[in-house]
């Protein structure tokens, strides 16, 4: 891999953040300069120096160079071993409460969120729930609202719904076109979606549960530890987050205010 | 021969075949061996738990199959964990972890491992390449190779599936191509 040098990173970085409101240098350097040298080389740029002013210059552009260089890859019902939590314990638990409020951060073309849909339809709780679903990229939000899903996507996504304690079949829950599946866009009806960027964005409200599964990976630990004060700002007491499968809260300096509620699935909740 | 440097970190890939051939290594390394060791191989999606029981089996060392954001010390082998590919972040030597798609048909992928643990330790590593049948970890090997590492394959013709090891070697990137036991030997004999 073509190294970087430290200067032509930092002139794009400061001049996205300026322009874009999105801080790259808090990303993790390990993923992101790969991401960065495939995306050099593909679209034929010589130099850091030459795609900085195409971005700058072109938002579209800049919207199709973040979608290329974060990392999208997503699941139905990723890791059932968590999800059976979700719908055994975590739900189940907050089934008195009049609204149900939960965020997906970093949501990707929407998968986690069907997911969680399918899960409230079938324990009763789907019209208490109000769920936001945001993300740094535009398109994948497009996606997600859409809910169109490759065929291909269809094996791995039914064998983690039963897995995951799954009362039917998948395929209850969309139509089959051609070679994509058309997810019953009934389930999105007490979702909002947002584009909302977690590397220098606020609070704005306040959930029950926070999914943020398989995205802190792709930032470095100072972004990190901001994320998760951001999340826990915007959690209630005795509310739940849950991260990804091998992502850890254990570096984040006010971890002892959260218990280890599943340290296997990595769902926390907030005591304090 | 070149080398006779520090070695900071031992990397080992194979493919789900060679658990048994880095057990062997694993266990051969005594009480107190302190070069952390870095093992990707590849897994059946889905299937996550057994390999870490079976590969730590006699090795007194700890196995662990890191976080994110873990940082690595000595005393431990860690082992890539399944559908993430394993990287190391600069500087701050701690494990970084990606969903990033399939890189060689696998993921963990031996070749993004080996690569970004070449970018950051540079010629401070030893890579091993054992028994398995696809090519992925033979340009890995090529990175460590070319930072100044040292680099071995298990001998083709001990291995069950060789093709991973030859592919290393017919890019002319390897430094020795030995058995098992000879490995075990020289990571005793060079490291601590
Ligand atoms: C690997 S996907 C995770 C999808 C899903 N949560 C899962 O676990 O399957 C990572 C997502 O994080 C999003 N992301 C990256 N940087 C972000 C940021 N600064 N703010 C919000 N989302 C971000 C990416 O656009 C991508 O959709």
């Amino acid at each position: 891999m073509t190294k970087f040098d430290t200067e032509s990173l930092e002139f794009l970085f400061n001049k996205v953040l300026t322009k874009y409101n999105t801080d790259l240098s808090l990303y993790a350097m390990a993923s992101l300069e790969r991401r960065l040298d495939r995306f050099l080389s593909l679209y034929h740029f010589d130099s850091i120096y030459h795609l900085t002013d195409k971005l700058i210059q072109d938002n579209q552009y800049y919207d199709f160079f973040i979608k290329e260089i974060t990392v999208n890859t997503t699941e139905m019902f990723r890791d059932p071993t968590c999800w059976k939590i979700i719908r055994d314990e975590i739900l189940p638990s907050l089934k008195e409460l009049p609204t149900i409020r939960i965020w997906h951060a970093g949501c990707s073309s929407g998968e986690e969120v069907f997911s969680m849909a399918i899960l409230l339809k079938e324990l009763g709780l789907f019209d208490k729930a109000k769920t936001i679903a945001s993300d740094l990229n535009k398109e994948v939000i497009e996606n997600a609202k859409q809910g169109i899903y490759s065929l291909k996507s269809v094996p791995i996504n039914e064998e983690n719904y039963i897995k995951s304690g799954g009362l039917f079949s998948l395929n209850k829950y969309y139509t089959v076109k051609d070679n994509t599946i058309q997810m019953d866009s009934h389930l999105l009806e007490n979702v909002k979606f947002m584009r909302h960027d977690l590397s220098t964005g606020i609070p704005f409200s306040k959930f029950d549960i926070i999914l943020c599964r398989n995205v802190m990976i792709y930032f470095n630990k100072t972004l990190q530890e901001n994320v998760f004060q951001l999340f826990q700002k915007s959690l209630f007491k005795n509310s739940f987050i849950i991260i990804g499968k091998k992502e850890s809260m254990a570096y984040y300096t006010n971890a002892r205010e959260f218990s280890e509620y599943n340290e296997a699935e990595k769902i926390y909740k907030l005591i304090s | 021969m070149k080398k006779s440097r520090d070695i900071k970190l031992i990397v080992i890939g194979g493919s789900a075949g060679s658990i048994p051939v880095v057990n062997k290594i694993l266990s051969s390394l005594p009480r107190g061996f302190k070069t952390p060791i870095v093992i990707c191989l590849h897994r059946m999606k889905n299937v996550p738990e057994g390999m870490k029981e079976v590969l730590e089996t006699n090795y007194h060392g700890t196995l662990i199959e890191p976080n994110d954001k873990e940082p690595i010390k000595e005393g431990c082998a860690y082992i890539a964990p399944s559908n993430y590919h394993l990287l190391v972040c600069e500087k701050e030597l701690t494990f970084c972890l990606s969903t990033e798609d399939l890189f060689n048909y696998s993921r963990p992928s031996i070749d993004l491992t080996f690569c970004s643990i070449s970018d950051t330790f540079k010629d401070n590593v030893l890579g091993i390449i054992v028994t398995g049948a696809n090519k992925d970890g033979a340009h890995g090997m090529n990175c460590i190779n070319k930072k100044g590492g040292i680099t071995i394959a298990q001998n083709p013709k001990e291995c069950t599936a060789p093709y991973m090891p030859q592919s290393a070697i017919e890019l002319n990137c390897i430094d020795y191509i030995l058995t098992i036991q000879q490995i075990s030997s020289f990571i005793l004999k060079s490291c601590k």
